[in-house]
């Protein structure tokens, strides 16, 4: 009894997530293998041809290396931006940590219209930014900054970094105050106090929230949608064009094939580095 | 030949003094404890040696040497924490052997010393687990043999049994004393426990509000600690002001006869005087026939409180109210004498209010 209520209590959630996630997921995966609106003649039920026409396009193929590059680097800014963000947070009083912590989430509060139109203001080509360089004489001709790669970087990276932030808070706050000054007394420099105990004590943070951030750059739609305009596709946003614009949903479901696998080798590959990283360290999960 | 010395140690906060002009030694191979309650700056004390603290004023020497700019790492002093502060990533050798790691010794070496070190500390055979599966006992072993396996100038100890049940507290205890024994490790122990203070210690410094106000040895603290604060956190149960009177004696504030004293008080100045008495140091009788004589105060029984081997009564006497600790049962309301043997009574300097 008392092992069977938990699995039925799983079981609303378990109903949820069968009908609007793994339901789906099929039909789009049946969807990608089925000849589209455009398809030739004698094309039948399964066929490559959807997947096989991404591959062949210049703009789609530009359209993938763009999503990884940018996700790659949306990542990787921000590990760099918050993991000290992190620390510096954890290390304050009650209070600031309160208030750090609210700043940090504040992206989460706005619709992601009012972070584009901010980031607009800010970057566009009468943005704050090239106003003021222009105005200082530093450039003579206003910097194209808005429906860039750059733009969307700035845009998902504003969005994600509080995942980034969240996850490694979260381990550094079950982690001893002390432990860096126990690695000091023991003879450990600041660099290796850093290598040695402070990053493996939190690499558990740090993979869940590089997963977040990762997974959810690949995926995002509305801020590559109202930051790289139709100048800088990306799959999300093609795969958009497809579906509501010429209505070739076998060719959308393709690009959302194409992003599902993106998605579930990257959960693969962390979990597997997660471990041999973690491992080779002296640690476990 | 002192291995540590403290010379006008201050440390401040924001605007509050943590640490005020603390000045104390520990002589090579001495047990050297901080006692006071929390907030004292005794923790404080022990982080500016240990280096993770950088002092506002005053002098930090370590074999006549001034160490205050020397980093943490480089003190060679073994550290362990309330908490233990255990790497919870490594197994217990990798814990113990991290120090030596750090000094680039061999692995044969390493192994051999932490070998050594786990048997120290009573903990051979537990070198592959992980510190979340050992008990609190367990983890404050490894933190001992990691400070330990080091060989560390000076062993500083912030508050280490605390965090153990009082059977284990006590088990703990006598074991800290072996260990310190065997190695002779020079140590400085913060506590706020009075028990842990007297059975460990060669020297007992007590802190308050981040000043030094009484150092001595356990003996010494116990028997003479000149200011009430001491005597209060040192359990004496009686504390009431008086004054001097004629002939060497003193008398109470609140009434009573004028009792003889002996040099069982350091108190001088100016100060208005507290006697001390320990509850277990009055002798308690029935009331006998006739007057009461020199030191002898009588009263009635208050209450009086079941303790298992003993009683603690409230006895109310023309002086005030006097704990007592008496092995016989006594009736609320029953008269007693009360004997306060002269070389038993504390003169105390009163510093309620506490310095600066």
């Amino acid at each position: 009894m008392a092992r069977r209520v938990p699995w039925a209590l799983t079981a609303p959630v378990g109903l949820v997530m069968l009908g609007l996630v793994i339901v789906p997921c099929l039909g789009v995966v049946l969807l990608s293998v089925t000849p589209g609106p455009n398809a030739q003649p004698g094309e039948a039920f399964p066929t490559w041809e959807n997947y096989r026409s991404i591959f062949e396009s210049r703009a789609t193929r530009q359209a993938l290396f763009r999503t990884l590059e940018i996700s790659v680097w949306v990542t990787l800014l921000a590990i760099a931006a918050g993991y000290p963000l992190a620390f510096f947070i954890a290390r304050q009083a009650q209070f600031w940590r309160s208030v750090l912590l609210a700043v940090v989430i504040f992206p989460f509060l706005l619709s992601a219209v009012v972070r584009a139109y901010g980031w607009n203001v800010v970057l566009g080509e009468r943005g704050i930014i090239n106003n003021a360089l222009v105005g200082a004489g530093v450039i003579g001709q206003p910097l194209t900054m808005i429906h860039t790669e750059f733009a969307i970087v700035v845009g998902e990276l504003h969005l994600l970094l509080p995942y980034m932030v969240l996850a490694i808070l979260s381990t550094l706050r079950g982690i001893d105050r002390n432990l860096d000054a126990a690695a000091q007394s023991l003879g450990a420099s600041p660099p290796w106090v850093f290598f040695r105990v402070l990053l493996p004590a939190t690499l558990p943070g740090l993979l869940t929230g590089t997963l977040l951030v990762y997974s959810l750059a690949t995926t995002a739609f509305a801020t590559p949608f109202l930051l790289g305009g139709t100048r800088t596709p990306l799959l999300t946003t093609l795969l958009y064009r497809h579906a509501f614009v010429s209505f070739d949903w076998a060719k959308a479901a393709a690009i959302g094939g194409i992003l599902l696998i993106l998605g579930a080798t990257f959960v693969l590959l962390h979990r597997w580095v997660g471990r041999g990283g973690l491992n080779r360290l002296g640690a476990e999960m | 030949m002192s291995e540590i010395q403290i010379v006008g140690l201050a440390k401040r906060f924001a605007d509050v003094w943590a640490v005020r002009d603390a000045s104390f030694a520990v002589d090579a191979g001495a047990f050297v404890t901080l006692l006071g309650p929390s907030g004292c700056g005794k923790t404080t004390t022990l982080r500016l040696i240990a280096g993770f603290e950088t002092p506002d004023r005053g002098d930090i020497l370590l074999g006549g040497r001034r160490i205050n700019e020397v980093p943490p790492w480089r003190r060679g002093l073994g550290v362990v924490f309330q908490s233990y502060a255990l790497f919870p990533f490594m197994t217990v050798y990798n814990n113990v052997a991290f120090g030596l790691r750090r000094q680039g010794l061999g692995e044969a070496a390493i192994s051999t010393r932490v070998g050594a070190a786990l048997d120290l500390v009573n903990l051979p055979g537990l070198e592959r687990r992980y510190p979340r599966q050992l008990s609190g006992g367990q983890q404050q072993r490894v933190a001992l043999a990691r400070a330990l396996v080091i060989e560390p100038r000076v062993l500083l100890l912030d508050e280490p049994l605390s965090n153990l049940d009082a059977k284990l507290r006590a088990e703990m205890r006598d074991e800290l004393k072996r260990i310190q024994r065997e190695t002779g490790v020079t140590t400085v122990l913060v506590t706020h426990d009075q028990d842990e203070a007297l059975t460990l210690s060669n020297t007992i410094v007590v802190m308050r509000d981040g000043a030094i106000v009484a150092t001595g040895s356990p003996r010494a603290i116990w028997n003479r600690p000149g200011k009430r604060f001491v005597a209060d956190f040192l359990g004496v149960d009686n504390l009431l002001p008086a004054r001097r009177a004629d002939g060497g004696r003193i008398r109470f504030e609140g009434g009573g006869p004028a009792l003889e004293v002996e040099g069982g008080g350091a108190a001088t100045g100016e100060g208005r005087i507290v006697v001390g008495i320990r509850a277990r140091d009055i002798e308690l009788g029935p009331t006998p026939a006739g007057a009461p004589v020199q030191n002898e105060i009588d009263g009635n029984v208050r209450e009086s409180i079941y303790r298992g081997s003993f009683f603690t009564c409230r006895v109310t006497t023309d002086a005030g109210p006097l704990s007592v600790t008496t092995p016989l049962d006594l009736a609320p309301g029953a008269a007693v004498r009360l004997r306060l043997p002269r070389e038993r009574i504390m003169l105390l300097e009163d510093d309620a209010a506490g310095p600066g």
